[in-house]
């Protein structure tokens, strides 16, 4: 494929985040529309012209149920068959937050994000390593990137933590990087087994991260970017304009250029 | 907590229980499966991973037999880390979240809830959705929670909130 790709990314019930998504997704060249999954439901043939999807983040049902399990339900009772079909296609998905936990809860990534050991809402950010291959995160090491939620532990059953294992399929991990260090944070914000902080399907193509790169896509959105900055004119080196969540986002645009 | 803290139009005799674990999720799921026959616009999902059911309590209100309202959480340590609290509509303005309310204080020290206005309408602006919000808010300060000083929602369309029964009146720490 010569032309950049076209995404859409879903709305509807309480998720909330589409519009910065498409921001990113437009910022690297993609085409985006935001569309209510109803609207999908009702004409699943609009998936036609897409090569990327998304589940953005949010407070799909209110959480109410658990989060992204009402939603994940109707995306797969409504639109699993449609979804795969799109899938068997070189496509690309990913789920972000609210849209990892609908992803799982859907079936088209394995595993569970459970209530934060915390049992609280956490809302600061992280330090990822990148440990898995996926065209999503080609070329990319580590990511600083922020969070925001209430159940966002990962866990899977031993037989499906090894499967993952064995199919590269664990993504990304918590660590102690940057911005952990910076304000004397925990890596794992949250309990995740293992430091899981993202996984992808066994191909790489579906991804399904907790953190918001689309929430990092500009430099100044790190929490201590002037701190940065002012490290960066002192060692005279150039000062970044992009966020590393943004790789991202481009990573998906070139794999259809 | 006997005080009258809602406005109610009756008060009815509930049996109120203290299910866990799978328990909890199976009568949840049968009375919102019950809610949902009956108000199909209510969307729900049934079950739960036995990970969470390993630490999950659900508050049943049972009246003549049926299910009345449920209160939906998991425990972390002291805390009540609260999911759903849902009512069947034909029971509203009566004590069953005050009930559920009760039960659910007796047990805990502490609890957290994240308020987020469930059910938007695609047409709805979002001062619809600050008004409901600010509606929910009024509501459960109402029975006894409080605007969470410690958590952050960080520019998220949700509100943390938090009950501990240490700052309760002394007369009314249960």
């Amino acid at each position: 494929m010569k032309n950049k790709p076209h995404v859409i990314i879903f709305s509807g019930y309480g998720l909330n985040t589409e519009d910065e998504t498409k921001t990113a997704f437009e910022s690297v060249g993609a085409t985006a529309d935001i569309v209510h999954i109803n609207e999908l439901i009702a004409k699943p043939s609009l998936l036609l012209k897409a090569q990327i999807l998304v589940m953005p983040g949010g407070f799909s049902y209110g959480d109410d149920t658990g989060s992204g399990k009402a939603y994940g339900n109707r995306l797969k009772q409504h639109l699993g068959a449609e979804i795969e079909k799109f899938l068997a296609r070189d496509t690309l998905m990913i789920g972000i937050c609210n849209g990892f936990q609908i992803l799982t809860n859907a079936g088209f990534v394995p595993g569970a994000l459970l209530t934060n050991d915390s049992g609280r809402y956490l809302c600061r950010w992280v330090d990822l390593e990148v440990v898995g291959k996926s065209p999503w995160l080609k070329g990319i090491k580590t990511l600083s990137v922020p969070i925001a939620h209430g159940e966002g532990k990962y866990f899977a059953p031993p037989e499906t933590l090894a499967q993952l294992k064995k199919d590269g399929a664990i993504a990304l991990k918590y660590v102690q990087g940057e911005t952990a260090k910076h304000f004397n944070m925990p890596a794992n914000p949250n309990g995740s087994l293992e430091n899981i902080a993202g996984i992808t399907s066994h191909d790489g193509r579906v991804l399904g991260l907790m953190p918001h790169p689309e929430r990092a896509v500009r430099f100044t959105q790190l929490p201590h970017w002037t701190y940065l900055k002012e490290r960066y004119v002192r060692e005279k080196k150039e000062v970044p304009t992009e966020g590393s969540g943004l790789q991202i986002f481009k990573n998906a645009v070139n794999y259809f250029i | 907590m006997s005080e009258k803290i809602l406005d109610r139009e009756k008060s009815l005799d509930l049996n109120i229980k203290k299910l866990k674990g799978p328990e909890g999720s199976a009568a949840l799921g049968e009375f919102l499966e019950g809610l949902v026959e009956r108000y199909p616009e209510r969307a729900y999902a049934p079950g739960v991973v036995d990970e969470i059911n390993a630490n999950r309590i659900t508050y049943v209100a049972e009246h003549s037999g049926a299910y009345a309202g449920m209160w939906d959480g998991i425990r972390v340590g002291d805390c009540f880390s609260g999911r759903l609290l849902v009512v069947d509509p034909k029971y509203q303005h009566t004590n069953v979240v005050e009930s559920l309310r009760t039960a659910m204080f007796n047990d805990f020290r502490e609890a957290r809830i994240m308020v987020y206005p469930f059910g938007q309408k695609r047409d709805s602006t979002p001062e619809h959705f600050e008004a409901r919000q600010r509606a929910l808010v009024r509501y459960y300060e109402k029975i006894g929670f409080k605007l969470d000083p410690d958590v952050s929602s960080g520019g998220d369309p949700v509100v943390p909130m938090i009950w501990r029964r240490s700052e309760m009146p002394p007369e009314q720490q249960l």
